[in-house]
């Protein structure tokens, strides 16, 4: 139990306090009575006891008086020690009587002993003078007379002890009735003063448990509310404000921390969450940004071929050539021109399957006139993957880069592998595959030539490459799948692309 | 809630402290301790009557009650009136009880004064009111200065007859010097006054039918005599009491002591003049003297004069306002 603990106000000393009022009360109460009944009986017994001993020391007085008479009517001698004992027994108790009176005085008490103690001095000189009447052998009539003066003066005494009794009896009758009353009322004022303490104190008992536990429930209203409110809604700026001084005060500060914790804590991840909102809303910019900027290549590279001069006049040439006769050439030109308008054409569009194999044809054609037997296409086409839409330019580019890079140094028997391969049927994907038979690649030159087109750092030399790889990019995302691989005998240049018919 | 923890606490410990307070001074209240080593004073008046003695009677217990914490007094009265035996009985029985002062009338018969002197011997304050004993050794006396008082009752009876009467005077009983001495004082101006002239004394022994047996005796055998003073209370009282003044036999009638009936007697014109006693202060000053003699040892004085005046039917409205 530490200094807090004793010091700080809590429920168990609240409730301690009560039984300690209760208990407090109680004993006022009980304090109470038993003063009243020590008063009360000491009240009675100072009034009895006062009487009974003046009854004593009456009953004493007239045993001394008693044993006077016998000394004087019979002069016996030997009544002399009687008598001088029965005195002696009576003035203490006439003493004992006196020293009570200083402190509880009576006047008739005070006049009655006194008149004793006259009436002792009396026959203390009677008895002295009759001792000495009986021992003297002359015994004059003189002494007699005397005896006879000083035995009706003691006589006259003991009349008024009897008158003064009588009076003090009849007074301490009085007082003892006052006493009784006095002690009615005391009793009276006593039991109102109980019942009027009983009922402060119980209405003290009653307020203070009141308190109490109006503390109590009121204190666990305010958290069951606060409670139920931040279940509503935790970010609700809320509070519970108790200044109980216990240990729901404590529980109030607790919970207000809690509360503070958990909503810095929302507000926090709150922000985060907006921070990488705001980030991926960036990347996303930045990948349209960085299209544009490929679109804007490409766009440059295709306006250096200048194709609609080059497509007119190839018209024109082959309506020369029709002209002249010569169908060859006139064939050519029309593959030329088909070529080109495609080129033209599609820029910038999605084209299907069919149309960029068809364009591969047609190329392939022209360099067929070009090369005759020095190279050999072969095309391996699904047919369901024809109308399927891919970027425009795809396949061409891969066709010149193996007879521009891989077969330009071949003489003969130079072949181009041409795929287009459905891998599975339904949502599955397209396999695009150009294979040549040429000089291929070194592992570390496709490792290189990788890097530089996930890099975006290509040289001028692998700009067809790039250009695809990020075309393809910009129309499937992620979804693409670009492979150089190094063959046997040659290089093949793979892309997985997802089947889908409508494009993206 | 600590504030009311704290307003409780302290309205149980005040409520708690006050049912200790009012315990402790009701039981004090019904303890009623009186002072040890009272002053026992014993009074022993010669009867009880309604004016003069009740005066004295109630200006002692004035006393009483200003020195209540030093003084103790006890009144004593005669079964019978003025009854010598009776009294002589109780100073007896005061003396016995050996209480510390007697208040008294003097009366100089033998037995009453050697029961006082048994008791002065005792150590005992004698202290006599209202009359004096001269032959009593050294006491205290307070009253009235009794011959002074005759001279004034004689001037004002010059006055009321003009100089001329015959005149019976109506006394208590033989052997009061008070009255002894008012009868002096009142025959000295008979030299001043010669035409009035003092034909008969009689005693009425304090008793009423004996005052009208007197009063009728003296009309009877002294039928010129025209003026009654009355140098006693009990002679006035009857008078005023009984009689109307187109009743009375004499001319002028003058009294001792105001008391209802002397009033009465003076509003109806029985009465010419009461000379008055202040017999309150005789009863109080006689305590405060013995109080006095108990702290230092001696009285103010041996012999303590009261006032007197003197009443007529002119002052008697003024008296009465006084009052």
């Amino acid at each position: 139990m530490n200094r807090d603990t004793v010091f700080k106000s809590s429920v168990t000393r609240k409730y301690t306090i009560g039984y300690i009022l209760l208990s407090v009360i109680a004993a006022i109460l009980l304090m109470i009575s038993f003063c009243a009944n020590s008063f009360i009986s000491s009240s009675y017994k100072r009034a009895t006891d006062e009487l009974l001993e003046l009854n004593e020391l009456y009953v004493d007085v007239e045993m001394v008086n008693n044993r006077v008479n016998i000394g004087y009517l019979y002069l016996r001698n030997n009544v002399y020690e009687d008598y001088l004992r029965e005195c002696e027994k009576t003035r203490i108790l006439i003493q004992k009587v006196k020293e009570e009176q200083k402190k509880n005085y009576t006047r008739e008490v005070i006049d009655t002993v006194c008149t004793m103690e006259t009436y002792l001095e009396k026959t203390d000189q009677l008895m002295k003078k009759l001792q000495d009447y009986i021992i003297s052998t002359q015994k004059s009539s003189m002494e007699y007379q005397e005896i006879e003066s000083d035995y009706r003066d003691a006589q006259e005494v003991l009349k008024y002890i009897s008158i003064n009794f009588q009076e003090v009896y009849g007074v301490k009758l009085v007082t003892v009735q006052q006493t009784q009353r006095n002690i009615q009322i005391l009793q009276e004022k006593i039991t109102i003063l109980q019942v009027s303490l009983l009922i402060l104190g119980c209405l003290a008992c009653l307020y203070y448990c009141s308190k109490v536990i109006h503390g109590v429930t009121f204190s666990l209203g305010k958290l069951t509310d606060a409670v139920k409110n931040i279940e509503k809604d935790v970010y609700q700026k809320i509070h519970v404000d108790i200044n109980s001084n216990d240990e729901f005060e404590d529980f109030a500060n607790a919970l207000n921390r809690m509360i503070d914790v958990i909503q810095n804590q929302m507000y926090k991840i709150e922000e985060n969450a907006n921070i990488k909102e705001k980030l991926a809303v960036a990347e996303i910019e930045n990948l349209r940004i960085y299209g544009e900027l490929q679109k804007s290549r490409l766009t440059l590279l295709q306006s250096r071929i200048n194709p609609h001069f080059l497509f007119n006049t190839l018209n024109m040439i082959s309506s020369m050539a029709h002209i002249e006769n010569a169908e060859k050439s006139a064939e050519l030109m029309e593959i030329t021109a088909t070529y080109l308008r495609y080129n033209l054409d599609n820029l910038s569009k999605s084209v299907t399957l069919k149309q960029e194999i068809d364009n591969v044809k047609n190329y392939v054609y022209i360099q067929q006139y070009r090369f005759e037997e020095r190279y050999q296409f072969f095309f391996e086409i699904d047919d369901e993957c024809e109308k399927c839409n891919i970027p425009f330019m795809i396949l061409q580019p891969l066709v010149e880069n193996s007879l521009k890079h891989g077969l330009s140094m071949r003489l003969s028997g130079g072949r181009v592998w041409v795929r287009v391969l459905l891998l599975r049927k339904g949502n599955g994907k397209i396999r695009l595959e150009v294979e040549d038979n040429g000089m291929g690649m070194t592992e570390s030159e496709i490792v290189s030539m990788k890097r530089e087109i996930a890099n975006n750092t290509m040289q001028s030399e692998h700009i067809g490459i790039r250009n695809i790889y990020m075309r393809l990019k910009l129309f499937y995302g992620e979804l693409v799948d670009f492979d150089i691989i190094r063959m046997k005998e040659g290089l093949k240049i793979g892309i997985t692309v997802p089947l889908n018919k409508g494009g993206k | 809630m600590e504030n009311m923890n704290k307003k409780i606490q302290c309205i149980a410990l005040v409520i708690m402290c006050l049912s200790i307070l009012y315990f402790g001074v009701h039981m004090e209240s019904v303890e009623k301790m009186k002072e040890k080593n009272m002053i026992r004073v014993s009074v022993v008046l010669p009867h009880s009557d309604d004016g003069y003695w009740s005066n004295i009677e109630k200006g002692i217990l004035e006393g009483e009650a200003d020195y209540s914490d030093r003084v103790d007094v006890q009144i004593h009265i005669p079964q019978l009136n003025y009854n010598i035996d009776q009294m002589v009985e109780l100073i007896k029985r005061q003396t016995a009880a050996k209480v510390d002062a007697i208040i008294v009338q003097g009366n100089e018969n033998k037995e009453y004064v050697d029961a006082l002197i048994g008791a002065r011997n005792q150590g005992i304050q004698i202290v006599l009111v209202d009359t004096d004993i001269l032959i009593f050794p050294p006491h205290l006396y307070v009253g009235t200065n009794n011959y002074e008082a005759g001279v004034l009752m004689g001037e004002k009876l010059a006055e009321i007859t003009g100089g001329e009467a015959k005149v019976a005077v109506l006394s208590g009983e033989a052997g009061y010097a008070n009255l002894q001495e008012r009868c002096q004082g009142l025959a000295a101006i008979s030299e001043k006054y010669p035409l009035i002239e003092f034909i008969r004394l009689d005693y009425d022994n304090y008793d009423g039918l004996t005052v009208m047996n007197k009063y009728n005796e003296i009309h009877g055998e002294n039928p010129e005599i025209d003026t009654l003073v009355c140098v006693e209370g009990t002679g006035g009282q009857t008078l005023g009491a009984v009689f109307k003044e187109e009743q009375s036999e004499y001319q002028n009638i003058v009294v001792f002591d105001i008391t209802e009936e002397t009033q009465k007697g003076l509003k109806n014109g029985i009465v010419d003049g009461i000379v008055s006693q202040d017999t309150n202060q005789m009863g109080y000053q006689a305590i405060k003297e013995i109080v006095k003699y108990m702290d230092e040892g001696k009285y103010s004085n041996n012999c303590i004069y009261t006032k007197t005046g003197w009443i007529a039917s002119e002052t008697i409205e003024e008296e009465e306002a006084y009052e």
